[in-house]
């Protein structure tokens, strides 16, 4: 039977020695935080620590497509946008973020001019870094080549190889990728639609909320349509702070996550460092255990040597 | 979820066995040492490779080059220049461009570049050595224009810089990176050193002037001069500054938030954890200090090795890896 947080830190204060059962990881001893936070630290650990089969995971993710239309720019407002493509899709209520923040914008007036869609207030209005032609209805073309990734994306299944589509695509380093769109990557014009044939990466760690920060997925050509592509990756473990979360370590590795956080709740809290030693050196041994056992399926990416705490 | 400054400080206060805290207004003098701690650790890790976790972007537009053939210098030190077009100078950021004036006074000196500083939208003060003395008449031939931009301070280094031109067709360039030396030889060999384009080239110089924390922003310098320009720039962010009375949020993945711990606790064990301010507990932390330090060391390996950290490429620019062969092969710089 697989053991919940609640169960493994109620095991650990037993080995730990003797100290009192909690009924609830809501209010914990003393003895029982310090565990509890451990072992889900070390839960992360673990899980980052090589490329584990059973963090695999798969998710969709939907590209949006290139909006021409016309819509009304005042200054840096924009507004009154139609089109037969679609709209901001923005609803404050279940998706205060439009995915199409920080868009790219070109409008009629003007001379070609480049902007970025900073802020998205409805599905038809939203704010320009700046402004340069005159004000009035025009055309203009709406264009997204960055989307979030997954909420529980952790890293890329492979460093250079991690997202499918029914056509081909390819991962490029982030600087060949943006160089290639532009003049003098030979792109005559930077708007150019089509299916994605290229994706790489980069974060956007610099965001004020807490929940944008985050890496995005950036794909070249913008997309036409709007399909959906797949991505593969290592998910993130969950957090192992409530009663019924379930670590995602296979129960026959339970040893290696109670041992390495009793190890540090020797070393720290009861500064027993014979104790301690004993836990790690257990610890050591079965995560090579958990090592030789990863399950090799065909499309396995190959272990690095050093991507390991051997 | 990732992990707060309250959180860590916490379980490093749990860790040494003292009372932690609930919030983090009204340390005591172990938890705020602890919180100081645990800020440095944190940087430390952050500072040491391009980790996935600090890649960002931002953007800013240029301020456009000018020119003009109606200024007028006056004063006596410091001189002005005044009879500029209206919205040449930006308050706050033509500290960090450079004008060119029609000599006047038989010196040769019409291609010096001085370096002036906002005084309302038709003037600005001459910040550089300034020779010639006034200069009455309004007739006086100017260029000006930016090609240095502040960064913001959470900008610690940049990876790469587009620039889109607002101009009469669209382009949309990936700037080369160069020296500073470099740059400025490709001026120098120009007609004019305040030559207007679209940028070409980048370099990330100095830090700005100005007082703390602005002397440690950067400064990125862009070639040729630019007209109206937005700059799109990727960076990597200095991080959150744990040491502070509000809850932020560590840089550093939940995977690899022990070895901000240890590296901590390190610091702890080394100085207040140890010796007659820790007491009868002090005498096992020499050994706790080792222990920790290891496991310190094994957590920043498992992160240097993950590949989108460890696979970073090493970049310089050309003119550096000649420097560099120099100076390994002949022992001296040049």
């Amino acid at each position: 039977m697989a053991y919940s947080a609640l169960d493994l830190v109620n095991i650990m204060l037993q080995r730990a020695g003797n100290y009192a059962r909690v009924t609830t990881l809501a209010s914990p001893t003393d003895e029982a935080l310090y565990l509890m936070r451990q072992l889900d630290y070390c839960h992360k650990r673990i899980c980052g620590m090589a490329s584990w089969d059973w963090l695999r995971k798969s998710s969709e993710i939907q590209l949006y497509p290139v909006i021409e239309g016309t819509a009304t720019i005042t200054g840096t407002a924009l507004s009154s946008l139609s089109s037969t493509d679609g709209d901001l899709v923005y609803d404050v209520a279940t998706d205060p973020v439009s995915p199409y923040r920080y868009a790219w914008v070109q409008a009629a007036n003007g001379s070609g001019e480049l902007y970025r869609l900073t802020a998205v207030s409805a599905d038809d209005a939203g704010t320009l870094n700046d402004y340069y032609g005159s004000n009035g209805s025009q055309a203009v073309t709406i264009a997204q080549d960055a989307f979030d990734l997954p909420s529980d994306f952790d890293r890329p299944l492979n460093a250079d190889s991690f997202v499918t589509a029914p056509w081909s695509m390819r991962w490029m380093d982030p600087e060949e990728f943006l160089r290639s769109r532009t003049t003098n990557g030979r792109r005559t014009s930077f708007i150019s639609q089509g299916k994605p044939q290229n994706y790489t990466l980069w974060g956007e760690n610099n965001a004020t909320a807490q929940a944008n920060k985050r890496m995005r997925l950036l794909v070249d050509p913008l997309p036409d349509v709007g399909e959906t592509v797949m991505i593969h990756y290592y998910k993130k473990p969950p957090d192992l702070l409530s009663d019924s979360v379930y670590p995602v370590i296979p129960d026959k590795y339970s040893d290696v996550l109670i041992s390495f956080t009793l190890y540090r709740f020797f070393r720290d809290r009861v500064m027993d460092l014979n104790r301690a030693g004993a836990q790690k050196a257990i610890a050591q041994q079965e995560l090579q255990v958990m090592l030789g056992q990863v399950e090799r399926t065909s499309d396995r990416p190959s272990m690095q040597p050093t991507n390991y705490r051997g | 979820m990732s992990t707060t400054n309250l959180q860590l400080l916490q379980d490093a206060c749990m860790a040494v066995n003292i009372g932690y805290p609930s919030g983090l207004v009204g340390l005591s003098r172990p938890q705020d040492a602890l919180l100081r701690m645990l800020d440095e650790s944190h940087k430390r890790i952050c500072g040491m490779a391009d980790g996935y976790f600090l890649q960002s972007w931002s953007y800013f537009t240029t301020v456009p080059y000018a020119s003009g053939s109606a200024a007028q210098i006056t004063g006596s030190g410091p001189y002005t220049v005044a009879g500029l077009t209206a919205g040449t100078l930006v308050s706050g950021k033509s500290l960090n461009g450079k004008m060119t004036i029609e000599d006047y006074s038989a010196k040769g000196k019409g291609k010096d570049v001085v370096r002036i500083d906002y005084a309302s939208g038709t003037t600005g003060t001459i910040l550089s050595p300034w020779d010639r003395g006034a200069h009455a008449s309004t007739d006086l031939d100017w260029v000006y224009g930016q090609d240095e931009y502040i960064l913001p301070n959470d900008v610690e280094r940049v990876s790469w810089v587009l620039c889109t031109r607002n101009g009469p067709s669209e382009r949309h360039i990936f700037l080369e990176p160069v020296s500073i030396e470099t740059m400025e030889r490709i001026r120098a060999n120009r007609s004019a050193y305040v030559y207007n384009a679209q940028p070409n080239f980048y370099c990330v110089m100095r830090h700005g002037d100005g007082s703390f924390p602005q002397n440690y922003a950067r400064t990125l310098a862009l070639d040729p001069f630019p007209y109206k320009c937005t700059v799109i720039y990727g960076f990597m962010k200095k991080p959150a500054i744990i040491y502070n009375a509000s809850t932020v949020y560590a840089d550093v993945p939940d995977k690899w938030i022990q070895a901000v711990l240890d590296g901590a606790l390190a610091s702890y064990y080394s100085t207040l954890g140890m010796g007659a301010e820790a007491g009868a507990a002090g005498q096992d932390n020499p050994q706790r200090l080792v222990e920790v330090q290891q496991s310190y060391q094994e957590i920043r390996q498992e992160m240097l090795a993950e590949a989108r950290i460890g696979k970073e490429t090493f970049k310089v620019d050309p003119e550096s890896a000649t420097r560099m062969f120099y100076r390994d092969e002949l022992g001296r710089n040049f």
